[in-house]
């Protein structure tokens, strides 16, 4: 619904769940009853001059909407020298800095993206990730102890892990939103904890039984819990997002699979079984060796070469998908990542990094974040100074720093 | 340090107040210890004490927060937060990190420093970490543990030993032998037949040696000697804690390089995965030419020389290619190298 202060005049929108409670002014802080004015003819409303007008607001009003994209401006040698530095005063620190180099470079990867000329930040305190980093390599210390006396206790220790593992997903996701943040509000995961334990738990025990036919939906619930709870400031993100999609997408994954793979496979028998046949006809030596070894040299890469392909086809179409389909506030999304070009970034990006025996790592980095991003463009409708901030409750490291220790990939 | 209070410093920056998402062009003043931020038009926005400002550290060419109260922030460019910056309170130590990673010099000296702390502790730091954990470890744990391992050997690859039962038991009274003569004491050999993984001998850290049906068949032609060597090599691994120390170190240099790359299971791993291995079967040759020392010394105490089990130890490895890049890969060193070495220790000795 759409306000105006009756102080300063200013006029903004507001979801419609404020009419007629107490509300602050942005720019005067005077406090008023919101009442909705959208009725009202447009004489009434007295738009003041905008205190700074940017560039993508001056031709914009709210049926003008203006397409406005990310900007990477990371570079691969700055964010090298800070690697390194951070690897070094790990190293000097005995493992203690880790939480310091966390924030470092996700702060860097967050100060370096922008939209509409404002960096994203990223606001993590080092001291509460310290917290959980000690937590979870205690956790690991016992693991690795009991794994290396009595096996069998380990399983236990496992399943106990994968019990606590929704619990510790749903603290990672708040932790990680409310450190988030764009022009001073920050992003909230408004997700609950049972539904966590229904798609992290529940979920994957059903698919084994039902011979894995629920995958693409338990894909699409991963998907629908992150962006549908995502919220920035005040305004929820609305995901309209379909499981049908996931399914269509799945089963497309899985025939391009059987139509690469089967002639992999045929034309490694047909060299497999040439071989064969040369060996056993006595006219092999060290030749034939060098060709068996071209033959599953060439099959190996084959099949990560298809492996990457799927793999980056589901990721891409799914990303852009559920960018496509999420509306935050006045803001809608598209994406138009394509999986040749992702296949192709990681490809050589393995190349590199083998290559360069791991030195080329933030490269490998800075290459892929500026393709994701500048695959990211906003449609914004009136420009993006219109959202609000919630109310505030800490959180706890604990659940980011155990993932990241173990590594899950959740990403968005 | 003294201040010059006449000082004032002006740069341009972008406000918010934390409500709103609305961005400011505003200009902030900085001079008397306090900090004032006006809008365009020269309107007062804030005013704030300096003690009760933030300012972030800098981070490369990065913009710079600077948190003017509970919620509001400043984005200044570095350029002017670096102006700005010997104003506020900031720790020293994020500021030394900074001026490292400005100068590639510095850089360089970072990652010499970090190739020869991975080099230096890989080498050393681990496996003397190991060394003190394993003999740290109470001997239920270790009996305990050997047992767990037998149990899956068995469930994986032996079979019941098909040896007639006299040679079993001269095999036995073998053992207990060397296990005299070295005076290791609770020591147990258990025969197994070996299937896939042929002749073949193991030391579990509960103190018992598996001797595989293929090897005590191969050793035949060598007499009493080559078996006897056999022993000795295993009782050396028993008594060094050997496997303990390879499950120790295992979980060692999984937590170094997991830390250091910080991400496992990703892109990251693939190439992380080699060093790892490397690393590993560099201290698994490590163990086996102590515990070769180990069965040499044992003959030469006795004034023979180590030649049979030298023998026994060409025939049972005989087709294991260890030539090449696969020497780096092997877990143990090349037999020739393993030959030679026996030859310098009885030279040395004699």
């Amino acid at each position: 619904m759409k306000i105006n202060c009756p102080a300063c005049q200013a006029v903004g929108k507001i979801d419609d769940k404020w009419q007629g409670k107490q509300i602050r002014c942005p720019k005067c802080q005077e406090v008023f009853i919101a009442q909705d004015i959208s009725h009202l003819p447009s004489h009434v409303s007295v738009v003041p001059e905008p205190l700074f007008v940017s560039e993508e607001d001056q031709s914009a009003d709210e049926n003008h909407i203006m397409a406005t994209d990310i900007v990477f401006s990371g570079q691969a040698g700055e964010f090298f020298r800070i690697w390194i530095v951070n690897l070094f005063m790990t190293i000097v620190t005995f493992g203690i800095y880790t939480p310091w180099a966390k924030v470092r470079t996700r702060n860097y990867f967050f100060s370096h993206t922008a939209t509409a000329d404002t960096p994203f930040a990223y606001l993590a305190d080092p001291l509460i990730l310290l917290r959980g980093y000690i937590v979870v390599f205690g956790g690991f210390l016992i693991y690795s102890a009991i794994n290396a006396t009595f096996p069998p206790m380990a399983l236990v220790v496992m399943l106990l892990f994968g019990l606590i593992f929704p619990f510790l997903l749903f603290k990672s996701h708040r932790f990680q939103a409310y450190n988030s943040a764009y022009r001073g509000i920050r992003f909230h995961f408004l997700g609950t904890l049972k539904e966590s334990y229904i798609i992290y738990l529940a979920l994957p025990v059903l698919i084994p039984l039902t011979l894995g036919l629920i995958f693409p939906y338990w894909a699409f619930r991963q998907k629908q819990y992150f962006m549908g709870n995502m919220a920035f400031g005040n305004s929820k993100n609305d995901f309209k997002g379909k499981s049908s999609y996931f399914y269509g997408i799945y089963i497309r994954a899985l025939l391009m699979l059987l139509g690469l793979f089967v002639p992999l496979v045929g034309l490694f028998f047909m060299f497999g079984f040439a071989d064969g046949e040369m060996f056993r006809s006595g006219g092999g030596g060290a030749a034939w060796g060098v060709a068996l070894i071209a033959v599953i040299g060439f099959f190996y890469v084959g099949v990560l070469l298809v492996t990457t392909f799927i793999q980056q086809y589901i990721y891409a179409r799914i990303t852009n998908y559920c960018w496509e389909n999420s509306t935050l506030g006045n803001v809608t999304f598209s994406s138009t990542m394509r999986a040749r070009d992702l296949m192709i970034i990681r490809v050589t990006n393995i190349l590199a990094l083998v290559i360069s025996f791991g030195l080329l790592y933030p490269w490998t980095k800075i290459r892929r974040s500026r393709y994701v991003l500048h695959k990211l463009q906003l449609q914004v409708a009136g420009g993006l100074d219109v959202f609000m901030a919630r109310n505030e409750q800490d959180q706890t490291g604990l659940g980011e720093a155990a993932l990241d220790f173990f590594d899950f990939e959740i990403g968005l | 340090m003294v201040k010059n209070h006449e000082e004032k410093v002006e740069v341009s920056a972008l406000f918010f107040d934390g409500r709103s998402s609305k961005a400011q062009a505003v200009t902030l003043t900085l001079s008397h210890g306090c900090v004032a931020v006006h809008d365009d038009q020269g309107i007062l926005i804030l005013e704030q004490g300096v003690a009760l400002c933030h300012l972030a550290p800098p981070l490369g060419s990065a913009k710079v927060e600077l948190k003017t109260s509970a919620t509001a922030h400043c984005l200044l460019e570095p350029d002017s937060a670096a102006a700005l910056a010997h104003f506020f309170p900031t720790r020293k130590g994020l500021l030394l990190v900074d001026f490292f990673e400005r100068r590639w010099g510095l850089v360089t000296v970072a990652l010499v420093g970090c190739l020869l702390f991975v080099w230096f502790f890989i080498a050393t730091g681990i496996p003397f970490l190991a060394r003190q954990a394993a003999y740290a470890m109470p001997s239920q744990a270790m009996t305990l543990l050997g047992s767990q391992t037998l149990a899956v050997l068995d469930e994986q690859f032996f079979s019941p030993s098909a040896l007639p039962l006299e040679q079993q038991h001269q095999t036995h009274s073998l053992f207990q032998q060397v296990c005299q003569q070295l005076a290791v004491p609770s020591c147990q050999l258990e025969l197994r037949q070996g299937n896939e993984l042929g002749a073949n001998a193991f030391a579990l850290p509960s103190g018992q040696v598996v001797m595989t049906d293929e090897l005590v068949i191969l050793s035949q032609g060598q007499g009493d000697e080559g078996l006897q060597g056999v022993i000795a090599h295993e009782l050396g691994h028993v008594t060094n804690r050997h496997a303990l120390r390879h499950v120790i170190q295992h979980s060692g240099i999984f937590l170094l390089i997991s830390t250091l790359t910080g991400d496992m299971g990703s892109l990251t791993s693939v190439a992380a995965s080699l060093p790892m291995v490397l690393a590993e079967s560099r201290y698994s040759r490590s163990f086996e030419d102590e515990a070769d020392a180990f069965a040499c010394s044992y003959f030469l105490d006795q004034g023979k020389s180590c030649a049979a089990y030298g023998e026994l130890l060409m025939l049972a490895t005989k087709g294991r290619n260890s030539d090449g890049l696969s020497r780096y890969f092997a877990s143990h060193p090349p037999t020739s190298q393993r030959l030679e070495a026996f030859h310098a220790l009885h030279n040395s000795t004699l």
